[in-house]
């Protein structure tokens, strides 16, 4: 499998690269398949989006890198960056990659701050702590960071406390503090899935300049196809808690290559001008305690056949740069 | 607003204001519906769209103004009077976890608003008819029998749309109905709720955040901010000429499967400048 994984990069040029990930969790003495198997490598300074519905292992799988799944969670398979295995390492070995290695912004940042310290005390926390920085040199960088960030008259607003913030602005400090430690790789995980739309707006603005600008790698899970496009330039697509289609975000949005994919995006409001002419996916997403024999897919697939249900596909390479999960991938590459 | 109309409108609202305290979630909002229109209310959190929801349907007081269902004042109503009325006007709400009473089987749910309104159907007559709602809403005669939970989310949203239907009204109000379903559901619900609506005529008043999907559906939107209605228009003009500075400011931060938000060069600092000054001002 490692194979379809090396489609992206040369071995070695790998920030961080992913093999056989699996997360599974038990429920009343069943199991839980939140993610089954995934293969990954993301490469320095390169932007990628894992996209897919809930229950699909995208958030599952963010976490999981960044080694906050907790037991009974079961993690397996190999997370390696810059050299380094991550899966089995203790708590406080993983807090060395922590910050300048890996850095992660939630989705609901009240949750992610600490309401009793103002948010300078947060951000000047990390300074201090993880780089032995002073008081004031951490403050200075404190103001600095918050600028980066687009918060107006940074100083002022140090002593403030997240609650005082609304939700678009603590994202914002939630980001300032993911960098603080100039992150190799940064990890979203629906960071604008609770804001206003104007607010969003300016957020993906936001983590798509500083990706750019500071040449960090960034992992952006979301549902949201559009969402997707505006920080992505690579996109991977989750079904069932497997990648069911990956490649460079415009070729697969102009041509995608898994049924699955093709059929978000003709139900995607966004692609039609009548409601009449959307094509909805029939059907729910399966069950994490389902087990396939054959395609994830296959019973909400128009173009299932009875090889589908029986022979389960691999991820493999159809066009250059371009893999797909599914039987007849080229089929639907050439009837674009 | 509409002047063309010889025959008075189904809905009409004048000068609706709704207080919580000092704050006005509704400041003097008019509009009016057409029999048959599907009107979009479009908005961010706090615009007011759904307290002008609740207003309407009077599950809130409001503080002034005049709501009127084909010409007749529904604020003048006595309580009991109102609950006559609401055979006439049914909302669906964003959430269908929370809407459907998990203890009561699909049939007791559908069947629920013959109880309340009673005579409108025959008690001889609720399973029949509660399976061809079923039928009509897309799902098997035999969830008749199940509880909520075993049902996924847009499986529920059908359980309520049923439900608001079994009273075959005029007026439909929802409340983001698929904004809490995945992308893959929401497809499904809108093309069941606009092929309904396109069967039995009713009118609709559909409240969104997201102005890719109201672009599919409606007749006209309604764009609201801090409470007032600032941009009422045809969805065809307004998406392709808005007047308003909101509005554009809205449309320009819809992300699209084309690319950059905002792609106009030198709009995006004015699209985060007013962004942040908006949140800026809540914060």
């Amino acid at each position: 499998m490692t194979a379809a994984a090396k489609i992206m990069q040369q071995p070695g040029e790998a920030l961080i690269e992913i093999h056989d990930l699996t997360v599974q969790f038990r429920t009343a003495g069943r199991a839980i398949n939140a993610v089954r198997g995934i293969d990954l490598s993301i490469g320095p300074g390169e932007s990628v989006a894992i996209l897919g519905e809930s229950g699909s292992g995208k958030s599952v799988t963010g976490k999981a890198v960044m080694g906050l799944i907790n037991a009974p969670g079961k993690v397996s398979g190999s997370v390696r960056f810059a050299g380094r295995e991550l899966v089995g390492l203790s708590e406080t070995e993983l807090q060395d990659v922590r910050g300048p290695g890996l850095a992660m912004v939630f989705q609901d940042s009240l949750d992610a701050l600490n309401p009793v310290f103002s948010v300078g005390e947060q951000i000047m926390e990390i300074l201090m702590v993880r780089l032995g920085w002073s008081r004031e040199k951490s403050r200075a960088e404190a103001i600095s960071l918050m600028q980066q960030v687009g918060i107006d008259s940074a100083e002022k607003r140090l002593s403030s406390y997240p609650h005082q913030f609304s939700g678009g602005m603590r994202q914002r400090i939630c980001i300032a503090m993911a960098i603080a430690l100039k992150p190799q790789l940064l990890i979203a995980d629906e960071p604008t899935t609770a804001l206003d739309v104007t607010v969003q707006a300016g957020i993906l603005k936001l983590i798509a300049k500083l990706q750019r600008e500071s040449g960090m790698a960034l992992l952006f899970v979301t549902h949201d196809l559009a969402v997707a496009r505006q920080v992505a330039s690579y996109l991977v697509v989750m079904y069932a808690g497997r990648i069911v289609e990956r490649g460079p975000i415009d070729a697969l949005y102009a041509r995608p290559a898994h049924p699955y994919t093709r059929a978000l995006l003709n139900s995607n409001p966004g692609s039609v001008s009548h409601w009449s002419q959307l094509h909805p996916i029939s059907g729910n997403p399966p069950d994490k305690t389902m087990v396939f024999t054959g395609c994830a897919f296959a019973d909400r697939c128009p173009r299932a056949v009875s090889r589908c249900r029986a022979e389960a596909p691999a991820l493999r390479q159809v066009a250059p740069g371009r893999d797909s999960r599914c039987h007849f991938a080229e089929e639907l590459l050439d009837a674009h | 607003m509409r002047t063309d109309g010889q025959t008075t409108p189904l809905l009409q609202v004048s000068g609706l204001t709704k207080h919580f305290g000092k704050y006005a979630a509704l400041d003097n909002v008019d509009f009016d519906v057409a029999e048959g229109e599907i009107l979009a209310v479009v908005g961010e959190s706090g615009s007011g769209k759904s307290t002008l929801a609740r207003t309407i349907l009077r599950l809130v007081e409001a503080s002034s103004g005049i709501v009127r269902y084909r010409g007749k004042d529904l604020f003048s109503l006595s309580a009991r009077e109102m609950r006559g009325m609401r055979q006439n006007l049914q909302m669906i709400f964003q959430d269908p976890y929370a809407s459907l009473h998990p203890r009561r089987k699909v049939a007791e749910l559908i069947s629920e608003p013959w109880r309340v309104h009673k005579g409108v159907l025959k008690r001889s007559q609720w399973g029949e008819r509660v399976r061809e709602l079923l039928g009509q809403v897309g799902l098997p005669e035999s969830y008749a029998n199940y509880h909520p939970a075993r049902l996924s989310g847009g499986e529920r949203q059908r359980v309520a749309i049923a439900r608001a239907l079994a009273l075959q009204p005029d007026l439909l109000i929802l409340d983001e109905p698929v904004s809490a379903l995945d992308v893959s559901i929401q497809a499904q619900v809108i093309k069941l709720l606009m092929s309904l609506q396109q069967e039995f005529g009713f009118t609709c008043i559909f409240i969104s955040h997201d102005l890719a999907l109201v672009r599919l559906l409606a007749d006209r939107v309604a764009v609201m901010y801090q409470g007032r209605i600032v941009e009422l228009e045809e969805t065809a003009k307004l998406f392709a000429a808005p007047a308003n500075g909101y509005t554009r400011l809205l449309l320009d931060s819809s992300p699209s499967l084309e690319g950059e938000v905002a792609a106009a060069p030198g709009r995006s600092s004015d699209l985060t400048t007013a962004a942040r000054s908006r949140t800026e001002l809540e914060s």
